[in-house]
This record gives structure tokens, C-alpha cells and sequence, in this order.
């Protein structure tokens, strides 16, 4: 039996848009829609089902600039469900919900612990009249917070047994994300604190076992980059040992498969061949978000490329209304370049001398026509460098591939 | 670079061949249709760049597991290498061996190409008679950007990927349209934008509404607290209210009480003590009362009792009769008794007296006199004549047996003697039995002999019988024979077998009929006595010595009989002299007692027993009346005495018998005795009545002393004087208690500062309480109307809430709104991909037609000028407006739609050969031509063939042929032939 137990959870997002989902049929909207909540919910069952004393929620619960009522209504809720069981809730905001931009500021059960601003503090947690274990954390009150939090983590009273520490930021070392409050490992495992409970990455990730300090990731994916199970973490800490259990939440899954149909000689049996492979239930079980991509005889694909949407579309309608539906949002074929691609452009010809030509050139000429037109620049997103190169990577292989295909028949 | 060798391991159809490329720069392929020329091309482009798998699969040797091989080459700056490759080796990578002895990867061989592939190589190195095919089939309008193409790339594609990029590009966007795909998504993006910021604005009142909210909620609170107190006071109001009418009881009692004294000396619970006393005196009082009264009662009653007696000798005159009545009643009993007893004796005697059915009456009886012997004597007479009466009859009897018996005897002798026979016949009788034993032995003999004739008979007929038949059979059996052999033999047979047997069967015959007469001629011999004659004479002598032995015993029974009957007469005269006697004593008898002649002697015993119990009643009789006599005469005596009572007491009598008078003679005596018992009671209770009153009275005393010492106490005199201070002090009590009661009420009603001010006297007015408790109120009704409205306000605010909160709106478009928003994001990246190639193809062909077109036209106008057979002299490539045109020799410029289709293709030869030239240049690999002349007449391709001879100084040309023409115009044939090794000619 633990001395304490609680469940950390970071980076809910509840009810932010999800992204790279260009086309739903209602009912899978729907699903997509009610995902980050279903997932809430599911963290409050298993919160309540595993007896925790409280829960860690690590900042992001929402997104302030896309921010729904809903989404605080329902957290309130869940509060409130937690409230019942009494289960307390200790609550740091990040950047993404950080406390000057909220405007629908819902009012919380008292069983919610918000740290209150951008210095660090803490609450202590009384179980059965004696204090079990200092919380500490903070929230952010503007977008970015970019000083070093970590060092200002400091143990309360030695009285208590048990300290944790919570903490929305990432390392220096990890440049995929916006670095708020950045900390090397050793600032934090220097400190003895007794869990590391952090959030902002939404990959989940046990940086170190002892002591723990852990990113549960988020608890939906939103993402195609965010794929495979997500979920929270059930921690139960004793003076000797601290154990921690993934639960999975997520109410869909993004996954990416590929269908090998280099046996199918015949569309018809391209149906079949992608069906088994998303219904693969030995790869998931549940429902899931799937990007295809098809790999196989590359003339076969080239010449069937025009029924493919149709293909994808008998699939996705016999699986799509199952309990443990699957939907392919996004499909692509496995394109083998050639293999002297960049020999090609050494030599001579007509091909070579495209590709030198479009390697040194910048497209963004090309598309001033869409991107500066008057009513699809409120839309569109900004190209990136590295967006642009890969449109101008995907028109080479384009012109090349018609080129060489044999003269266009 | 050239191809010297290729040694196919397997590939298609070809299987371990050698096909040698060394004979010059120019070679001929020749092969009929069929015979793996194109199997041979596609393994030379294999073994250059490679195929992937599935086409490697294709080509696999139906006959063998092996696919791949080597390729010879020759290259002018590195020398001669060999290109290797193999299937199952690197996954059909190639390696290369230079002589140096080194090997290198397919990297190094695609060094070695100079960015050429498969692709690229078979649209400008080898083209065959399909391309031309082609370009018969291009409309006119297209004509010229196809063969600029051509002659550009080699390849006739560019035009079309240009127009289907145009086309794509149209369908996605146009900067002004409505219709293409992103410019529908545009306009709804925008449509939902506006709702979204729509929803937006509505959630952002969240916020102040839920300020409004709280400050309702402030509000309300301090209302209420208003609200609290005012019906706090409202309240207070009420309270005094209520304690008015009560403060004015007590003011009233107050005063009630200053008309009592001070003290008032009473002794402690006066009034119930002194209760107490009389109630505990009162049942004895009363009961003292009773007592006295019941005294009075008891003296009266017994003096009563007393006047009414009589005199005391009355009443032992009366006790001497009563004690003389048991004695009388007794008496009269025993008198009833006795004469019923009398009655029954007389009764009895009469009835014995008639059963002895004698003359005898009662009164007789008392004169006869029976002594002892008298019965003796009577039963001796009995027996003796009882005696004498049967030994007479027993002698008559005898006598009468005797006479009977010597008649039957008489008569027995007389039949006897009559039946006896003659002495002669009976010896008759005796000589006929003789002879008729003697003759009985003679006919046993003759009986033995006719019996054995009889069975000698029997066996002959047998035999016979046999013969016949058997003979027969055997004749029938050797007719059936013969009939069927037809053997006149067996005939024979069977007339001699059937001959036998009839002859064996006559003689057996006649041996029988003698043996019958031999019995019959037998004599039979005759009796001359009967049996029964015999026997007849036997049973006559028999009886006749029967008679003769019984007549004799019969004249002995007579003689004994005889003497029987002298002896029976002798006893019969003794017996007369007996009775004569008898009869003599039966008179005395008769004389004595007469009424005996009445009765048979036999009975005389039994008589004088009868009548002696006779006469032994008659004597109990006669006791008992003189018995009875002397008790009647007591009686009356007594009788005497009890009337004489009753006359002295003047009391009827005369009709009363003598049990009434005794009981009212009792009665009185009863009477008497139970007045002097009450008179003794009487004095008893009396007495204990006087022993009561006594200890009653001093069971009072203490009681009474009590209640002195209580009224002592009180100072008064008198129990009522007593009473009254009593009850004065009570009263004082009550008032005292009451007062007591409206303090305690009071307080409890009112506050502490209020009670006291109002017990301190202070004046409280009714009517301005009521005035103060109408104001407070009317305040109270107002505020809660106040706090009712704020509460209905918030109360619509938190609807609102609650419905924001439980909006979907919002969330609902902001989720679509993304989605839509990536749609066009994909979109816009299709679009931009299709831009950007087109524009980059665009800039691409320009450049390419700046930097070779006008090489390529120079060197495909020298091969049109031969091939055209020297009809055309320049070829124009488009140029502004300008499309494709051609100069005709005599300087007139024609447009390619102008031109004949010959003529186009061989424009189209022309622009590929120069193309591949200026190419080849840099590349300088082998060109494969597959029969793309086959069109051409026999003087063009022999143009041709000079032209490529020509080229072939710098490049090698390898041209794959199944026409005959072509084969006798080359230098260099090589023949291919699947079936035979492949050789140089």
C-alpha cells in the first residue's frame, strides 16, 4: 500500500481544434469533437475507479486563444465529479492557458488548488488530519514565461513526507518546441523532490526513474504527430519506491499504416487489401484516425490513382461505424524516385536541366497569386522554408515522374 | 561509350547466349519477328540501369532459376569494363570490374552514365517504329509543341503535362472565378468565420454577466440583513404586545395583596391537619353511634321474645308426650308388622292344605296330633307292600316263558321227523356220483392234436402268397426291359419268371387243402352223464344227514323245560300268605288317621311331611295374635294422653289424627326453644355491644386532643373560627404564587432591559406599540418585494449562464471552422505544387531551348535534308508567334501541318537522331534503334543507314531489324536466332 497516490495529467487541450483533418463525415467529426472531453472524463473515472487522493493537472488544460466556454464548463464539471469522491485537484496554468487571457473565468469547486501566479508556492495535502505531501507549482500569467523556474523550487518543511513538484516547460536541449521555463535535468533531480510532475510536451516520457521526473504527454492526440496511445500517469509513492502505471485515455487514436498491395493485380482487390489492413487488430484495437499510405506496384498505383479516393471511401464507410470505427483521413502512395535522382540532374537532357533550374530557384514568386490574393490571405497560413522547399521537392518529383513516364500517353 | 559483349545467364527467353556487339560502331541486328530482339534491348537497358523487382520477375527464365548477366562495355577514358548484374545478387544491383582488377557499385556506374536513366536513355538513345506511330495519331494544332518537345527532350510528353497542369491549377483556383475548388472554400471559410466570431462575442459576455451575477448576489445579501432586523423588531413589537395585558394582572394583584395582614398565625398545614383529625374521628364517631343504637335494639327484642311465651308446665307437658311418640310410633310399626305376617301364615297354610289335596281344613288342623314313630311307621308299610307286588308279577312272568317256549320245541320235532328221506333212495344217489368221475379223463387228449394242424396252415398261405407276387414284379421289370432294348431275350425272361411263381403258388395251394381235410375227417367223442345231474346227487345226501343230527338236540331242550315249571308253582303260593298279612296293619292305620283313605299308601311319607310344616304354621299363627292383641292396647292408652293435651290447650282435635296432633305438639315445643335461644342471644350481643362502646371511646381520646392542641395554635375558639384563618392564609399564598407566575411569564416573553423597565413601572401606551409594529411592517413587505426582484434578476442571468454554459456553439464552429481552414491549407499546397511546376517546366523549356535548340535543328536539319532525299534544306523551330516550319528546297517555308505524313515522320527521325546527337555528346552511349524505318522506302532507309553509318564514328548504333533490305545494306550483320548460337557473319 502507498503512502499517497495521484494521477498526473498535463497538456489536456480540451477542446482545441484538431489539425492536418481537412474533411470529416459528421459522425467521426463528432467523435473527433467530443474526443478531448471523452478522454477527460475517462482521466475523472479512473481517478475515482483507482481511489487517488488527488490529481495533477500540469498546465494547457486549454487553449486561451481558441478557448470555448464548453471546455471550462465541462472541466468544472469533472471537478465537481472529483469534488464527490473527494479527490482534490491541484492546478497549474501554462502557456497555452495562461491566467491573464482567460476570459470565462468559470468558477472552480474547492476541491481545486490553483497556483495562483508566476511564483512559485505550494499547498500542502492533509490526509486524515496529518500533512501528507507539498504540492508546488506555478501558473503562467502571460504567454511565455522564459525565466528558469527550476531554481526556484525550494522544500517547504521537512515535515512533511512527501514533495512534488510541478512544472509546465522543457529542456534546453529539446528545440522542437516553444523552450518556456527551461531547466536542464540536473536542476531538478539536484533538488530533493520526491516526483517531478511536468508538462508542455505532449510526447509522454519518463525523463528519469529515480527520482521520477515525467511528462505524461497529452491526453489525446490532436495531431498526425501525435500518434498511438495518450493518456496520464497513476503514481503511488511510498518512503521506499515510487510506481508508476500509464493509463491510456484517448478516446481515438492517430495512427499512420501502410497497406502493402503490391499482391493486388486488379482494383477490386485494392478494397480488401487496405480493409485488412486498417482493421488489423493486432496492430490497435480501438478507434483511430488513420493516415495511409499505400505501397505496392508503382504503375499499378499511378494508373489507379484516379479511383483511389473512391476506394478509400468504400473503406472508410465500412469502418467508419463500427464501435471501434477507423477512418483514413489522409492517404498517399509510396513513390520509389528514382534511384540517380540527383545523377539526373548532372546530365544533359531535358530533366537535368529542370532540376538544376528548380533547385535554384525560390517559388514564392510562383504563389504570390493565391497567397497575396485578398480573401485567401486571411485563411491561409504563412508558408515556412522548409513548407516551400517541399512544395518545390513535391513539383520536381512531379515533373520528373510525368517526364520519364513514358511520354505522357 | 559502346557495348561489346553481353553474356545472358538468363533473361526471357535467352538462356546462357553470348551475343558479341564488337564488330563495329555500327552493327545490324537481324532477327525474324519473334526471335528476342526486343528481349535483348530491354537486357541491355537492364544491365545499365537496373529494374526493380517485379519487372526483374518478368524476365526470369521460364527454363531456368537464373536472371542476369554481364554486359561488356567500353569506355574512352577508363577502357573497357564489365557491367554484372544478377538477381538475387544486391537485389539486382550492379557491380562493375574494370581491368585494373577493381570493382566498384552501382554508384560508380551511374557516374560512369552521367545522370542518365532508363527513362531519359529510351527517350533520346533508342526509339522504334511505336514513337513514330505516335506521331501519326497527334492532332495538327498540337504538332508543334510536340515536336519542339521532341526536339527538346526526345520525348513527346512536355505539351502534355503542361496542359494538364493548367488544368489542375484551374480547378483548384482562379484569382477571380467562383466555381474552382478553393474559391468555394474560400467563401464558406469566410461564412463561418463570421459566425464564429459571432459565437465568440456571445461567450465573451460570459464574464460580465457573471459579474452581474455576484453583485445581484451582494445585494441580496445585505437586503436580507436588512431584512433580519426589521422583523427582528417587528418581533420585539409583538412580544411587548403580548406582555402588556399580563403586566396589567399582575399591577391589579399588587395591590390585592396589601389588604392582607402581615403574619397570620396558623399552625403549619392547619387546615389539612385539622382534616385529617375529623376525618379520622368521623368513622368512629359514627360507628360509636351504631353501637349505642343496636344496644337498644337487642333489649327491646328480647323483652318482645319474652312477653309472647306460655307457661312453663304447658311446655314439659308437651316434652312428655313428644318423648313418649318414638315409642308409640315403634308400637304401631310392630303392629302393622305383625298383622301382615298373620295374614301371609293363613294364606300359607290354605295353600299347603290344597296342594295335599286331602279333606282337610285349616280348622281341623288343630286337632290332630302326630307323633314321632307315625312317620316311621308309614314308610315301612310303604315298602313292604312295594315288595310284595313285585315278586308276584316277576313269577307270573317265568311261568308264561317257560309254557311259550316247550310249545316252539313241540313244534320244531313234528317238522324234523316229516323230512327225513327213504333208505333207498339215498343209495341211488351215492352210484351216480361214481361214474361220472371216471369218464372226465377221457377228453383232455384230442383237444392238444387240432391245434398244431391249425399253425402248419397258416405258414403254407404265407409262403404262397410271396412266390406269386415276387415272380410277377420281376416279369413286369423285364417286359419294361425289354421294351426298352428291344431284346426279344428279356421277353423270354419274363415269361419263365412269371411261369415259376404261379407254379411255386399252385403247389403251396394244394399242400393246404389237404391239411383241412385231414382235420375235418377227425372224430369228436360224447358224454352219457351231466355235471349238474352230479352235482344235484351230491347235495340231496348232504341234507338228509343235516336233519337227522338236529331232530336229536330238540328232545334234549324239551325234558329241561319240564322241570322249570314245577319249581315257578311252588313260589306263588309263599307269596299269598304275605299280603294277607300286609293288609291287616293298612286298616289300623286307615282308622286312625281317616283322611288316609284318601291318599295311596305310596305316598304316606311325603304326606306326613307336608303335613306336619302344616301344622307348625297354624301354631306360629295362633302366637302372633295374642301378640298382637297387647300392643293395640298400649296404644290406645297413649291416644288417651295426647287428647287430653289438646283438650287442656283448648285445641281442635277431633278431626286430627293422631301425626298432626303430635306434630303440632312438636311445632310448639320447637317454637319454645327457639325463643329462648334469642333471648339468651339477645343478651350475648348485649353484653359485647356494652364492650365496644368501651374501647371505642378510648380510641377517640387522642384524636380529640389533637384537634384542642390545633385550635390553641390558632388562637381560636370555634372549628370554624379555625377553618376561616385557615383559608385566609391560603388565599394570601395563591396571590403570592400568581405574582410569582407573570414575573416568570414576563421574562420569558420580554428581554432583560425590557422586563425591568416595564416592572419598574414605566408607562407602555397599547396604541403606540401598534403604531411602531404597522411601520416596521410596511419596511419588511418592501424589502422582500426588493430582495424578490433582485433574486429574479440573477435568477435570469444564471438561466443565461446556464445556457452559455451548456452551448455548443461555439465550440461546435470553431472545430468545423478548423477543419475547413486545413481543407483550404491542403489545398493551397496541391495548388502551389502544380504552380510551381508549371512554372518551373515553363522557365525550364526556355532555357533548354536557349542553350541545344538550335544545335539540335542544325543536326536534325542535316539528317531531314538526306532523308527527304534532299527535297527540304532547313527546318525553323518555333519562334514567337511562329510555329514549326520547314524550308523546301526551291526556299519556300512550309508549315508542319502543310507537310505530308512522311514527311512529318521524318521530321520526327530527324529531330530525334539530332537530339540523341547533341546529347551524345556528353553521354555518348549506344543507339538503339528498333526498326523505326520500316516505313521508309528501300532508297530512304539506305539514306538512313549511310547517315547512321556516319554517326556511328562517334557513337555506337545498334539497329535491331527484321527486314531483309536493311540486313543486305549493312556492313555488319549479326543474325539473331534463338534456336541457334548466336555468330557474326
Amino acid at each position: 500500500m502507498s503512502d499517497i497516490s495521484f494521477i498526473h495529467a498535463a497538456d489536456l487541450h480540451l477542446d482545441s481544434p484538431f489539425k492536418g483533418l481537412s474533411h470529416l463525415p459528421e459522425p467521426i467529426f463528432q467523435k473527433m469533437k467530443e474526443s478531448t472531453f471523452e478522454a477527460l472524463n475517462l482521466l475523472v473515472e479512473k481517478a475515482i475507479d483507482k481511489q487517488v487522493d488527488f490529481v495533477l493537472l500540469v498546465g494547457d488544460l486549454f487553449d486561451n486563444e481558441k478557448q470555448s466556454l464548453k471546455a471550462q464548463v465541462k472541466l468544472r464539471n469533472a471537478f465537481e465529479e472529483l469534488k464527490r469522491h473527494d479527490i482534490s485537484v491541484y492546478l497549474s496554468y501554462g502557456n497555452h492557458d495562461f491566467t491573464r487571457g482567460n476570459s470565462h473565468p468559470v468558477t472552480y469547486p474547492d476541491n481545486v488548488f490553483i497556483f495562483p501566479d508566476e511564483h512559485v508556492t505550494h499547498f500542502t495535502y492533509q490526509k486524515n488530519g496529518a500533512a501528507k505531501a507539498a504540492i508546488y507549482g506555478f501558473s503562467y500569467e502571460n504567454r511565455s514565461v522564459t525565466t528558469k523556474k527550476a531554481d526556484e523550487y525550494e522544500i517547504a518543511s521537512k515535515d512533511i513526507p512527501f514533495h512534488i513538484a510541478m512544472l509546465h516547460g522543457s529542456l534546453y536541449s529539446n528545440t522542437d518546441h516553444d523552450v518556456y521555463a527551461p531547466f536542464r535535468l540536473s536542476d531538478l533531480t539536484d533538488k530533493d523532490f520526491d516526483y517531478w510532475a511536468l508538462g508542455h510536451i505532449h510526447q509522454r516520457e519518463v525523463v528519469k526513474e529515480d527520482p521520477p521526473v515525467v511528462y505524461p504527454g497529452n491526453i489525446q492526440g490532436r495531431t498526425s504527430k501525435e500518434a498511438g496511445e495518450k493518456g496520464c500517469y497513476h503514481v503511488e509513492l511510498s518512503a521506499r519506491d515510487a510506481s508508476m502505471t500509464f493509463l491510456p485515455l484517448q478516446s481515438l487514436e492517430f495512427n499512420h499504416r501502410t497497406a502493402d498491395v503490391s499482391g493486388c493485380g486488379e482494383l477490386h482487390q485494392l478494397e480488401s487489401a487496405i480493409l485488412k489492413t486498417v482493421t488489423d487488430s493486432t496492430v490497435s484495437a480501438g478507434p483511430e484516425l488513420l493516415q495511409l499510405n499505400l505501397s505496392g506496384n508503382q504503375a499499378k498505383l499511378e494508373e489507379w490513382e484516379t479511383s483511389l479516393d473512391d476506394v478509400i471511401q468504400l473503406v472508410n464507410e465500412t469502418v467508419m461505424h463500427h464501435k471501434d470505427w477507423k477512418y483514413i483521413y489522409r492517404y498517399s502512395i509510396e513513390r520509389t524516385l528514382p534511384a540517380n535522382y540527383d545523377e539526373l540532374a548532372e546530365g544533359e537532357h531535358f530533366a537535368g536541366e529542370l532540376l538544376r533550374h528548380a533547385d535554384s530557384v525560390s517559388i514564392q514568386p510562383y504563389l504570390t497569386e493565391l497567397y497575396q490574393h485578398k480573401q485567401a490571405k486571411k485563411h491561409l497560413e504563412t508558408m515556412s522554408h522548409d513548407e516551400e522547399d517541399q512544395i518545390k521537392q513535391k513539383a520536381k518529383q512531379l515533373l520528373v515522374h510525368e517526364l520519364l513516364s513514358g511520354g505522357g500517353e | 561509350m559502346q557495348i561489346r559483349e553481353a553474356k545472358i545467364h538468363g533473361f526471357g527467353k535467352w538462356v546462357d547466349r553470348t551475343i558479341d556487339f564488337s564488330g563495329g560502331d555500327f552493327l545490324c541486328m537481324y532477327g525474324e519477328n519473334e526471335s528476342g530482339k526486343s528481349t535483348i534491348q530491354q537486357f541491355i537497358t537492364f544491365m545499365l540501369f537496373g529494374l526493380p523487382p517485379k519487372k526483374r520477375a518478368y524476365y526470369r527464365p521460364r527454363t531456368s532459376g537464373k536472371l542476369g548477366g554481364r554486359l561488356t562495355m567500353h569506355d574512352p577514358d577508363i577502357g573497357e569494363f564489365v557491367i554484372e548484374r544478377f538477381d538475387e545478387v544486391e537485389n539486382g544491383d550492379a557491380t562493375c570490374y574494370t581491368t585494373d582488377g577493381k570493382s566498384h557499385g552501382e554508384n560508380w556506374l551511374q557516374e560512369r552514365l552521367k545522370g542518365m536513366n532508363q527513362a531519359t536513355y529510351q527517350s533520346i538513345f533508342s526509339f522504334s517504329a511505336g514513337d513514330l506511330q505516335y506521331i501519326k495519331d497527334m492532332k495538327e494544332g498540337e504538332l508543334d509543341d510536340v515536336l519542339l518537345g521532341i526536339g527538346l527532350t526526345g520525348s513527346s510528353n512536355i505539351h502534355t503535362i503542361e496542359k494538364r497542369l493548367d488544368a489542375k491549377i484551374g480547378e483548384l483556383f482562379k484569382p477571380y472565378g467562383k466555381k474552382p475548388q478553393m474559391n468555394q472554400q474560400l467563401a464558406s471559410l469566410d461564412q463561418l468565420f463570421t459566425s464564429l466570431n459571432d459565437y465568440r462575442k456571445t461567450e465573451t459576455t460570459y464574464k460580465t454577466k457573471k459579474n452581474e451575477a455576484l453583485a445581484l448576489s451582494d445585494d441580496i445579501r445585505q437586503l436580507q440583513t436588512k431584512l433580519e432586523y426589521q422583523k427582528n423588531t417587528a418581533y420585539r413589537i409583538e412580544k411587548k404586545q403580548q406582555a402588556l395585558p399580563i403586566f396589567k394582572e399582575y399591577h391589579h394583584e399588587n395591590e390585592q395583596l396589601a389588604n392582607y395582614p402581615e403574619q397570620i398565625s396558623f399552625p403549619e398545614n392547619g387546615i389539612e391537619r385539622f382534616e385529617k383529625l375529623n376525618e379520622q374521628l368521623l368513622p368512629l364517631k359514627s360507628e360509636l353511634a351504631v353501637l349505642q343504637d343496636n344496644a337498644q335494639t337487642y333489649l327491646k327484642k328480647r323483652d318482645a321474645i319474652r312477653n309472647e311465651l306460655h307457661q312453663v308446665s304447658v311446655f314439659e307437658m308437651a316434652e312428655d308426650v313428644i318423648n313418649q311418640k318414638q315409642t308409640y310410633l315403634e308400637k304401631q310399626k310392630e303392629l302393622k308388622n305383625l298383622q301382615e305376617s298373620t295374614q301371609k301364615l293363613a294364606f300359607q297354610i290354605n295353600n299347603e292344605l290344597r296342594q295335599l289335596n286331602s279333606s282337610l281344613r285349616s280348622e281341623e288342623l288343630q286337632t290332630i296330633d302326630l307323633s314321632f314313630h307315625v312317620e316311621k311307621t308309614w314308610q315301612q308299610l310303604k315298602n313292604d307292600k312295594e315288595q310284595l307286588i313285585f315278586t308276584q308279577n316277576h313269577l307270573e312272568e317265568e311261568q308264561q316263558q317257560l309254557t311259550k317256549k316247550r310249545d316252539y320245541l313241540k313244534e320244531q320235532q313234528n317238522e324234523l321227523s316229516s323230512s327225513l328221506l327213504d333208505k333207498s333212495e339215498e343209495n341211488k344217489l351215492r352210484e351216480q356220483i361214481n361214474n361220472y368221475k371216471h369218464r372226465e379223463y377221457a377228453e383232455q387228449d384230442s383237444n392238444q392234436q387240432v391245434e398244431k394242424w391249425d399253425r402248419v396252415k397258416h405258414q403254407t398261405n404265407i409262403r404262397n402268397k410271396f412266390w406269386l407276387f415276387g415272380s410277377a414284379a420281376a416279369a413286369l421289370f423285364l417286359v419294361i426291359i425289354a421294351l426298352v432294348q428291344v431284346d426279344q431275350l428279356f421277353y423270354g425272361l419274363a415269361g419263365l419268371s412269371l411261369a415259376i411263381g404261379i407254379a411255386q403258388w399252385l403247389t403251396g395251394k394244394r399242400y393246404v387243402q389237404n391239411i383241412d381235410g385231414m382235420m375235418s375227417a377227425r372224430p369228436v367223442a360224447s358224454a352219457n352223464i351231466s355235471i349238474d345231474e352230479r352235482l344235484e346227487a351230491e347235495r340231496k345226501r348232504g341234507e338228509n344227514d343235516n336233519t337227522k343230527r338236529e331232530l336229536s338236540s330238540i328232545n334234549g331242550q324239551l325234558r329241561a323245560n319240564d322241570m322249570e315249571i314245577l319249581k315257578c308253582e311252588e313260589k306263588q303260593h309263599s307269596l299269598q300268605v304275605r299280603l294277607s298279612r300286609l293288609n291287616e296293619q293298612i286298616s289300623h292305620q286307615y282308622e286312625q288317621y281317616p283322611f288316609l283313605r284318601q291318599i295311596d299308601i305310596a305316598y304316606w311319607p311325603d304326606f306326613f311331611q307336608s303335613l306336619k310344616y302344616a301344622l307348625n304354621l297354624e301354631r306360629d299363627k295362633a302366637e302372633k295374635e295374642s301378640h298382637i292383641e297387647a300392643l293395640l292396647e298400649e296404644n290406645r292408652q297413649f291416644a288417651e294422653t295426647v287428647n287430653k293435651f289438646f283438650r287442656d290447650m283448648n285445641w281442635e282435635w277431633s278431626n286430627k289424627s293422631m301425626e298432626d296432633k303430635l306434630s303440632a305438639i312438636e311445632s310448639l315445643l320447637d317454637d319454645y326453644r327457639n325463643r329462648m335461644t334469642m333471648i339468651t342471644q339477645y343478651d350475648n350481643w348485649y353484653d359485647e355491644n356494652a364492650r365496644r362502646q368501651h374501647h371505642m371511646k378510648q380510641k377517640m381520646k387522642p384524636y380529640e386532643q389533637e384537634k384542642a392542641s390545633l385550635l390553641n395554635i390558632a388562637g381560636t375558639e370555634t372549628e370554624e373560627a379555625f377553618l376561616k384563618q385557615g383559608k385566609r392564609l391560603e388565599e394570601k399564598e395563591k396571590l403570592i404564587a400568581r405574582m410569582t407566575e407573570r414575573r416568570e411569564h414576563l421574562s420569558q416573553i420580554l428581554q432583560k432591559e425590557e422586563y425591568e423597565m416595564m416592572l419598574s413601572g414605566e408607562n407602555i401606551k397599547g396604541e403606540k406599540l401598534d403604531s411602531e409594529y404597522e411601520r416596521t411592517a410596511t419596511d419588511i413587505s418592501r424589502l422582500e418585494q426588493e430582495i424578490e426582484r433582485k433574486r429574479q434578476q440573477r435568477a435570469d442571468i444564471e438561466a443565461d449562464l446556464s445556457q452559455m454554459e451548456s452551448s455548443e456553439s461555439y465550440s461546435d464552429t470553431l472545430h468545423r471552422f478548423t477543419i475547413e481552414q486545413e481543407q483550404l491549407n491542403k489545398l493551397a499546397e496541391e495548388w502551389a505544387v502544380y504552380k510551381t511546376a508549371k512554372e518551373i517546366l515553363a522557365e525550364t523549356k526556355r532555357n533548354y531551348r536557349n542553350k541545344y535548340l538550335s544545335d539540335v535543328i542544325e543536326r536534325a536539319t542535316r539528317y531531314f535534308h538526306v532523308l527527304t532525299g534532299e527535297a527540304y534544306t532547313d527546318i525553323y523551330p518555333p519562334e514567337d508567334s511562329l510555329p514549326f516550319r520547314v524550308q523546301s528546297r526551291d526556299g519556300i517555308r512550309f508549315k508542319v501541318g502543310e507537310l505530308s505524313k512522311g514527311t512529318v515522320d521524318q521530321l520526327y527521325v530527324s529531330l530525334r537522331m539530332g537530339i540523341s546527337e547533341v546529347m551524345s555528346e556528353r553521354h555518348r552511349l549506344p543507339f538503339i534503334i528498333d526498326d523505326a524505318f520500316v516505313h521508309f522506302d528501300s532508297k530512304r532507309t539506305k539514306r538512313i543507314l549511310n547517315l547512321l553509318s556516319e554517326l556511328s564514328a562517334d557513337q555506337q548504333i545498334i539497329l535491331f531489324t527484321c527486314k531483309q533490305d536493311i540486313r543486305e545494306t549493312s556492313a555488319n550483320v549479326t543474325l539473331i536466332d534463338p534456336v541457334k548460337s548466336v555468330s557474326i557473319s
